[in-house]
């Protein structure tokens, strides 16, 4: 990669493009073949992004050839910068070998820093670390980390660290050569092997850097607790690398309670030594007679004083009906070693809310384990007051069944969870793992009749952002103070996307939507959470009605009246989860080097080659480049040989200046242009648009507080933007094409479109940023310029407060139309973001804006009728 | 709406679905069951040949592109053996000369990888409103 480095640097020496006499036209086309360029770059991203709904069929090949095309694109792209004579582009191509190099490594399976870590805290696990942390760490950190569940504090003893103490101990090649020494189906010589592979790790020393390790993450540990080391209480749990191994030898594996830490290392080897039990390595034998050691990552949490315990499955197999859910409790902690003295509370529960109670066994709960730090775990008697109670109330069984659905609903299977509650009555996760027992295959038979027999309230329409099934109620989300009564359990129906349902996404059970892009923000969000999720349906909150119970079925787009549970239980029998599935997981970890973007406004400190962290990052930085330069040039003397750089006169203060690289004024313009002067149609439309909306001056002030003195000073302010930023308004035309940078006060505006009667070649490609009030009032007017963006056909990305907008084939009438309606949204929306104080401002805003351009479409309608009378 | 006609035939129709990435094979599988078939899958072209030349299946679902077998060889091996066996040609590698020559080996249709599902399932439907009869074509 040094090498890369190095040519680029011998490119630049001998590249020297502010020449004199390069005509503006030339230097024009390469600024139009980085536009073009550009696009292609961010079409690449967005097909990218569109396969993660789960619509798509895609495999390993797809991901390796788009991630190579979309890295050319981007090389080239920076290449081209070039020509514009930009002497930083060498720390743009450093950028861009560094992403570069980060994609290829999780394209290649090798991430590097990982690896090399002994210890992992909570916070840092998911799935993804799953390799080095085991499968239930890695469960138990995205319960944590991403569904805000509570559970106990810790950290992870990881794969590497198993495989140094193997070494260390010169394990590795004793291990192997007994396993492969077992003759097949010798039982005792299994059994045999199995206790001599035992006693030698339970006899094996601790390698230096995994005492030190252990030492360090218990000091960190401690700290985050404000105890001392030496007071804290832990239990040390199995987290084996392959998850099956976990299910198949439930409670095989040791789990020890009340460690400290200076017993840390020991009770560590014991978990490692008890995968040696001879059951479960006959199975590794079998299942996996390559690799039939274990590998095996230990969970270190600590230690919850629990008053009840117990275990949660999320659906009971057994129950013909399956709408059930089992929970077994006992008093105090370490309910899977209580049970197997004395039997627990059994409650069987409805899976839906509010999770009616239709069995409860209340057991004669004789004793409870004892915990004291620094003593052996005990027994003690329960007071006999207390032995024939139920462990668990109402409100704890309602709070555990949704914990319970709420990680069954992420990993689309039932799950079983070993749950405490504390001394403060809080509900702690201890331990997640798929169910032990599978659910019978669905007969097809059964699933048809059920949806054959169903209502339809809609269907084929709307976009896939979040595939899956989801039963439940309707919440009709009309205002932001709604969002505060929203259920648990219920279907979220409203009628736009925004990222602020982002707080409700734990609670509900799938999402739809009237208006929106499954490439938004929300779309992205919801596919963190998995929450099944359809939008822009149009008909939604038209059909659906607060309170009735439907089945949204995100993968054949269907609302069915009813709750049809045989959709939501085919889904949980598919053999392999979408989203736990190596090409999804990995798609996912190269989009993070690949989309989000972290460059947004131009004046911005980080706004920088060294400051891109993504290939988008990089592709925006050009184009804002490029931009700049070109607007430079067009004024310089010597690039101006055959093209005039003309002032354009106007009404508005838009300090325009237009370049016509082919027919875009008439003959004989001079250097200042009116528009009579002008023959660029798209251009025309949206000045007209501006102008004629009388939206540049009107002031939409009549909701809430906006006194004449406040929008007197904003206004005045941002026309004083305005003129020092008037250098930067550039307009290349042509008869038909129009490049448009404004940037009026702080607002930036990019418009590229194609307009022409050829309806093939025709496009608009826009984006708009930024504003002077802050951050989250810009991105409240982002996703108002989105809506409205989206009310008008165009697909729409968010970021931030970045708005994104593509257009494409349309016919030449209503592409004009576009372009006045641009025209009217940039005149109405310059200032908007300081007024926009909350969402449903937003919404008045949109509804003003819709009524006074609906009457400037229309007017516009009849001329054009009269125009072009036939199509 | 849902993803099978209304008339189903009392033996399930039979599909094999032929691709060298399992992610491919795991994922057309529930969609095919889901729409009433009986669906076997393979990875490797040898023995999904092996396994046409015992059993008749309504449909097959091929990549085209595969170590140690060619999927165009193999749709006109399956023709040979069963002319009535249908198929639906799905690749990475389209191009106007690859979707032709399936064409003229007898594909019933050609899908480029990436697909939506729900494309792949309405060319499924379509086929079976053709074969099922009362169709239009």
């Amino acid at each position: 990669m040094t090498s890369l480095i190095g040519n680029v640097k011998d490119l630049i020496r001998k590249w020297n493009p502010r020449r004199n006499g390069v005509p503006f036209s030339a230097l024009y086309r390469e600024f139009q073949n980085i536009l073009d360029r550009n696009s292609r770059v961010l079409e690449l991203m967005a097909d990218l992004n569109d396969k993660m709904n789960g619509e798509y069929i895609f495999d390993r090949t797809y991901i390796h050839t788009s991630c190579k095309q979309l890295t050319d694109q981007v090389f080239n792209l920076i290449s081209e910068l070039r020509i514009l004579g930009r002497e930083t582009h060498l720390e743009l191509f450093i950028a861009f070998d560094r992403i570069q190099r980060e994609i290829q490594e999780e394209l290649s399976g090798q991430q590097a820093i990982q690896g090399e870590v002994l210890t992992w805290s909570l916070e840092e696990m998911s799935r993804d670390t799953e390799d080095e942390v085991g499968a239930k760490n890695a469960n138990l950190g995205e319960a944590r980390n991403l569904l805000g569940l509570l559970t106990p504090d810790g950290f992870a003893i990881t794969a590497k660290a198993y495989r140094e103490f193997i070494k260390h101990n010169g394990l590795d090649e004793f291990i192997s050569r007994r396993l492969s020494d077992i003759p097949e189906n010798d039982d005792k010589a299994l059994a045999r092997t199995a206790r001599e592979i035992h006693e030698r790790i339970m006899s094996a020393k601790a390698p230096k850097a995994l005492s030190k390790a252990l030492r360090r993450a218990c000091r960190r540990l401690a700290r985050r607790r404000g105890i001392k080391p030496q007071d804290l209480v832990l239990a040390v749990r199995s987290s084996a690398l392959a998850e099956d191994y976990e299910t198949s030898f439930a409670g095989q594996y040791k789990t020890i309670l009340n460690v400290q830490p200076e017993g840390l290392f020991e009770a560590y080897r014991e978990v490692v030594a008890s995968a040696y039990h001879p059951s479960g390595l006959g199975y590794r034998l079998k299942r996996y007679p390559e690799q039939p050691q274990a590998i095996m990552a230990v969970g270190v949490q600590t230690l919850v004083e629990a008053s009840v315990s117990g275990a949660v499955v999320s659906l009971d197999p057994t129950d013909p009906a399956m709408e059930t859910m089992l929970v077994s409790a006992t008093w105090g902690p370490g309910a899977s070693l209580v049970e197997a003295r004395q039997e627990p509370d059994h409650y069987r529960l409805t899976r839906w809310p509010p999770f009616q109670v239709i069995l409860s066994q209340i057991a004669d709960k004789a004793v409870r384990l004892k915990i004291s730090p620094g003593q052996a775990v005990t027994w003690a008697d329960n007071p006999p007051e207390r032995r024939t109670i139920p462990c668990l109330d109402a409100a704890q069984l309602e709070q555990l069944a949704r914990a319970a659905l709420q990680v069954e609903r992420y990993y689309k299977r039932p799950q079983e969870i070993e749950w405490a509650f504390d001394q403060e009555g809080r509900l702690v996760i201890l331990q997640i793992r798929p169910s032990s027992k599978p659910l019978p295959p669905m007969d097809f038979e059964q699933i048809e009749r059920a949806s054959l027999g169903a209502q339809a309230i809609f269907s084929g329409k709307g976009m896939v952002a979040q595939r899956g099934v989801a039963s439940g109620k309707v919440f009709l989300l009309q205002t932001e103070e709604d969002m505060e009564r929203f259920p648990f359990g219920a279907i979220l129906v409203t009628r736009s996307t925004s990222p602020r349902l982002a707080r409700l996404m734990p609670r509900a059970q799938g999402i739809i939507t009237d208006v929106g892009s499954p490439t938004g923000h929300m779309a992205a969000i919801a596919r963190e959470f998995r929450v099944p999720t359809l939008v822009n349906t149009g008909v939604a909150t038209g059909l659906l009605k607060d309170g009735q119970e439907v089945t949204l079925d995100a993968v054949h787009r269907v609302v069915y009246q009813g709750r049809i549970k045989e959709l939501a239980r085919f889904e949980m029998t598919e053999e392999d989860v979408f989203e736990d599935s190596q090409e999804y997981r990995l798609l996912q970890r190269v989009m993070k080097k690949i989309t989000p973007l972290n460059l947004i406004d131009p004046e911005a400190r980080n706004f920088t080659p060294s400051g891109c962290k993504t290939l988008h990052d990089i592709s925006r930085y050009i184009h804002e480049t490029a931009v700049g330069d070109i607007i430079d040039m067009s004024r310089s003397q010597r690039l101006s040989h055959g093209t005039f750089s003309r002032q354009l006169k106007t009404n508005l203060p838009l300090g325009l200046t237009i370049v016509d690289i082919n027919g875009g004024c008439i003959v004989d313009a001079g250097p200042i242009v009116e528009p009579s002067d002008l023959c660029c149609i798209p251009l025309l439309d949206l000045l007209e648009g501006m102008e004629k909306s009388e939206l540049w001056t009107t002031e939409p002030i009549s909701v809430g507080f906006g006194t004449l003195l406040s929008s007197f000073t904003q206004t005045a302010s941002a026309n004083a933007a305005a003129v020092r930023g008037a250098g930067r308004n550039l307009a290349v035309i042509s008869k038909e094409y129009l490049n448009l940078s404004l940037r009026l006060g702080y607002h930036y505006t990019m418009v590229d479109t194609y307009l022409s009667g050829n309806i093939k070649d025709n496009y608009i490609f826009l984006r708009f940023l930024g504003g002077v009030a802050d951050m989250r009032l810009r991105s409240r007017r982002a996703r108002f310029v989105a809506d409205v963006l989206e009310r008008f056909d165009f697909r729409i990305e968010i970021h931030g407060d970045l708005v994104v907008g593509r257009l494409k084939k349309f016919p030449e009438d209503k592409m004009r139309e576009k372009m006045r309606l641009l025209g009217a949204l940039i005149a109405y929306a310059r200032q908007l973001d300081a007024r926009m104080d909350s969402d449903s401002r937003r919404d008045w805003y949109l509804q003003d804006f819709l009524e006074k351009i609906n009457h400037l479409m229309e007017v516009q309608d009849e001329r054009h009728d009269q125009q072009h009378p036939v199509g | 709406m849902s993803a099978t006609t209304n008339n189903t035939p009392s033996a399930k129709r039979q599909v094999l679905i032929l691709d060298d990435e399992p992610i491919v094979c795991k994922r057309l599988k529930p969609a095919f069951q889901r729409a009433g078939y009986e669906v076997e899958t393979f990875t490797e072209g040898q023995a999904a040949l092996a396994r046409v030349e015992e059993k008749k299946f309504d449909l097959i679902v091929t990549d085209l592109k595969m170590e140690g077998l060619d999927g165009l060889q193999f749709l006109g091996r399956v023709k040979e053996v069963n002319p009535k066996t249908d198929f639906i040609v799905i690749t990475g590698f389209a191009t106007l000369e690859t979707a032709k020559e399936s064409f003229r080996k007898g594909a019933y249709d050609f899908l480029a990888k990436p697909f939506k599902l729900s494309d792949l399932m309405d060319i499924v439907r379509r086929l079976e409103r053709e074969r099922l009869g009362g169709g239009t074509s």
